[in-house]
């Protein structure tokens, strides 16, 4: 206990002089300061996994409006579990651009070659889906964090789960929430220990031209007889069959009888995935055993200067309904946060907004919905917004 | 000394004609309103056009000054003959200035705040003077750009030590001023080090050490980094030949002190630069903020790397009205500024580097005397 306690005060002695001497010498860290001649000659490398990048490897379009790109992960990354995502800085027009996309790949190929791929679906007016889809070039190094988010099966998991045979895998997907599912079916499919586990895809799209991974998919299911997909096209007018209709209920049991004993692993927007929720309820599905994720790149914007303002760090919550500046309620909720000239001029309050509309009253323009810097004294609040104050 | 006098007082009907002429009210309030409108466009449209050069260039420059640090350091280090020695001093005296003037104190302005680079965020980034980051950002950012050449709020006008308009009164300590003029200028980042201690207002019994509590433990924080770098780490590294290495850095800062000082006289304390009470800047609108700001400050000529190596503070009147655009959209920003001026009859003030430089020198020499 005594000697754990003294290589802990060690420990933490060394990485403080450590931190003093890169100070010193580097003003900040030796990373960050050799970071851009490094970059200069191995392009994507670094010195530590903070400056190393992804490379780019493959770009499969899979239609109009979707694409697979298939990456190299910089050494020292941490790996994943199939199911989660990863959050990817791109450098677009010298601004860099972070979104979170699901891993589609199997664990295989990155044990096997330490690649992984994401897709990202187009979104109406998305700045950063828009460029993947039409700009990005092969060889193009980007920024991406470790894998994230507690969406994800992993293999001990699935064999784990008591009296296996009795507890189907349901998966519900809509739209772009089918990319984790792709990494969990095509991770999990080939284990012998899984194949006597009933497995159902149910897949919804729009229009039956948008469903993704339709032929690796199909070559699973030809191969493991366990293995069920539904397909459903909820706008296609012209196809008469069943499977043209929306999830419900009715369908479920139908497809899957034993449905109250199974786990049920739900992906999709936020509607979609508020509605499987209840249904699966309605099922009789235990509560522990209903896992999901959601999305919405669209965030909801009041036609009004009401919204809400979260200050994520001293956790805080205010409404506003006023034209105070994000400064203002600061203060106003009693925090004490950094300010200069009140103007827009020094930038001494410029903090983080991680999420959520903003209006810069100098000029009047809306900001983007993603994370960036703002000033907050003549930034205004519309909708909901978080702010790292 | 009556000659001075006498000089002084015909300067200063000089420069109280050119006030009269091109000064400070001219412009009425729905002419203020108009120019600040043409300066507000003028920032949106290259505001709008920022992209992937802006921060190639600013990349280049890092890189540029991190490679001629290491270069430099080598020489100083390997060095057996004062040529390469010389060599060594230059090349790291390059680096700093480079990066005092050109990076650290346009990154700091948050003139790269909207790439989301964390490593040119404004609020992240640390320079290499004892200067600390963050006194830097309340004294320099917020009080010196928002108070711009107000007397008595801007403690940049003269640096609380030197009398450089008539608006302030002569006290018999002026009489010294060219002399502390050149210390400033030879330890220029340690009067910048020590700004927000504000020694006139500890003096005046305003202020007690204990409210600079703070700020003294991050100036003896950043300042023990920065000694340790220059005087005691690359010099040990030496061995036996540690005092070459000490020397050579201390050339180094002094050359970049000096340079900065020189530079940063010329922004505001040339002959035409005018001054403006607290009294007249009370309310004002963003008209007569851009007017202050124009009138305050000053330009000067030369080449492209006089430029870069002054961190574009040779358009120190762009970089008032816009001290967070990239600096390096000032010339072209500069040739529109310049031409709107002509537009209203608002003063524009550039010379040659050596005129702008001369008449601070005239204008520190004049106000050492009572007028």
């Amino acid at each position: 206990m005594k000697t754990s306690q003294a290589t802990n005060i060690n420990r933490s002695t060394s990485s403080h002089l450590t931190s003093w001497l890169q100070e010193s010498l580097f003003t900040r860290s030796a990373d960050s300061y050799f970071n851009p001649i490094i970059q200069s000659f191995i392009p994507g490398s670094g010195l530590s996994s903070k400056y190393q990048q992804a490379k780019v490897l493959e770009i499969q379009k899979h239609h109009a409006n979707a694409v697979s790109l298939r990456i190299q992960t910089p050494r020292g990354w941490k790996g994943f579990i199939p199911g989660q995502y990863i959050s990817c800085a791109f450098s677009i027009n010298g601004v860099r651009r972070k979104r979170n996309y699901s891993i589609s790949s199997p664990i295989d190929l990155y044990e096997q070659s330490g690649q992984i791929t994401i897709t990202v679906h187009r979104v109406e007016g998305g700045l950063v889906s828009n460029y993947l889809l039409d700009e990005l070039r092969l060889e193009t190094y980007f920024n991406i964090s470790e894998a994230m988010g507690n969406f994800g099966l992993e293999l001990t998991d699935a064999i784990q789960a008591q009296s296996i045979q009795t507890q189907p895998l349901v998966m519900l997907a809509a739209g772009s929430g089918i990319t984790p599912f792709a990494s969990i079916l095509s991770s999990l499919i080939s284990e012998t220990q899984l194949q006597h586990r009933e497995i159902h895809l149910f897949y919804s799209c729009a229009k039956k031209s948008e469903h993704l991974f339709h032929k690796s998919f199909s070559a699973l299911e030809s191969l493991n007889s366990n293995l069920h997909l539904h397909w459903h096209s909820t706008r296609d007018s012209t196809q008469e069959s069943a499977n043209s209709k929306r999830i419900d209920a009715d369908l479920l049991i139908a497809s899957c009888p034993n449905i109250k004993n199974a786990q049920v692993f739900i992906c999709g927007s936020h509607d979609f995935t508020q509605n499987m929720i209840s249904i699966s309820h309605s099922l009789g599905v235990n509560e522990n055993k209903i896992h999901f994720e959601s999305f919405d790149s669209n965030l909801k914007i009041a036609n009004n200067s009401q919204g809400s303002i979260q200050f994520t760090r001293s956790n805080k919550n205010i409404t506003v309904n006023d034209a105070n500046s994000i400064l203002e309620q600061a203060e106003l909720a009693g925090l004490n946060p950094k300010s200069g000239c009140r103007m827009g001029v020094c930038h001494t309050c410029t903090c983080t907004k991680t999420s959520g509309i903003v209006i810069n009253r100098l000029t009047g323009e809306k900001s983007q919905a993603d994370e960036e810097e703002i000033r907050i004294c003549i930034s205004q609040a519309i909708g909901e917004v978080k702010i790292a104050l | 000394m009556n000659a001075a006098v006498e000089m002084d007082s015909i300067f200063q009907q000089i420069v109280q004609q050119e006030i009269d002429n091109k000064g400070k009210i001219k412009l009425s309030e729905s002419q203020l309103k108009a120019f600040g409108e043409e300066m507000d466009a003028l920032r949106k449209s290259i505001e709008s056009d920022l992209g992937e050069d802006d921060v190639a260039y600013m990349q280049r420059m890092i890189r540029l000054s991190r490679m001629s640090e290491i270069v430099g350091r080598l020489l100083i280090h390997v060095s057996l003959d004062p040529v390469t020695w010389m060599l060594g001093v230059s090349s790291l005296s390059f680096a700093k200035i480079l990066e005092n003037m050109e990076i650290g104190h346009n990154v700091m302005h948050g003139q790269y705040d909207w790439t989301r680079d964390p490593d040119l965020n404004s609020q992240n980034y640390e320079w290499d003077t004892v200067c600390d980051g963050d006194s830097w950002r309340r004294t320099h950012n917020f009080e010196h750009h928002t108070f711009t050449n107000i007397l008595g709020k801007d403690r940049d006008y003269g640096y609380a030590v030197l009398r450089l308009s008539k608006d302030e009164a002569w006290k018999p300590h002026h009489r010294f001023q060219m002399a502390y003029f050149t210390l400033l200028t030879v330890l220029f980042q340690w009067g910048v080090g020590v700004h927000e201690l504000e020694v006139e207002k500890l003096r005046s019994g305003e202020k007690t050490l204990a409210d600079k509590k703070g700020f003294l433990k991050e100036f003896a924080s950043k300042t023990s980094k920065q000694v340790f770098k220059d005087y005691v780490f690359f010099p040990l590294l030496a061995g036996p030949m540690a005092p070459k290495v000490f020397l050579g850095n201390m050339a180094a800062n002094g050359v970049r002190n000096i340079w900065a000082a020189t530079i940063i006289f010329c922004g505001h304390f040339t002959e035409n630069t005018h001054t403006f009470t607290e009294e007249e800047c009370e309310n004002e609108s963003k008209g007569h903020w851009y007017h202050r700001q124009l009138l305050g400050s000053s330009n000067f000529t030369g080449g492209k790397w006089l430029h870069i190596l002054s961190g574009h503070l040779s358009y120190q009147i762009e970089h008032h009205l816009f001290p967070d655009i990239p600096s390096s959209r000032y010339p072209e920003m500069g040739l529109k500024v310049q031409e709107i001026c002509k537009r209203y009859g608002v003063q524009y003030n550039t010379n040659t580097f050596a005129k702008q430089y001369s008449s601070v020198l005239k204008r520190v020499w004049q106000h050492s005397f009572p007028d």
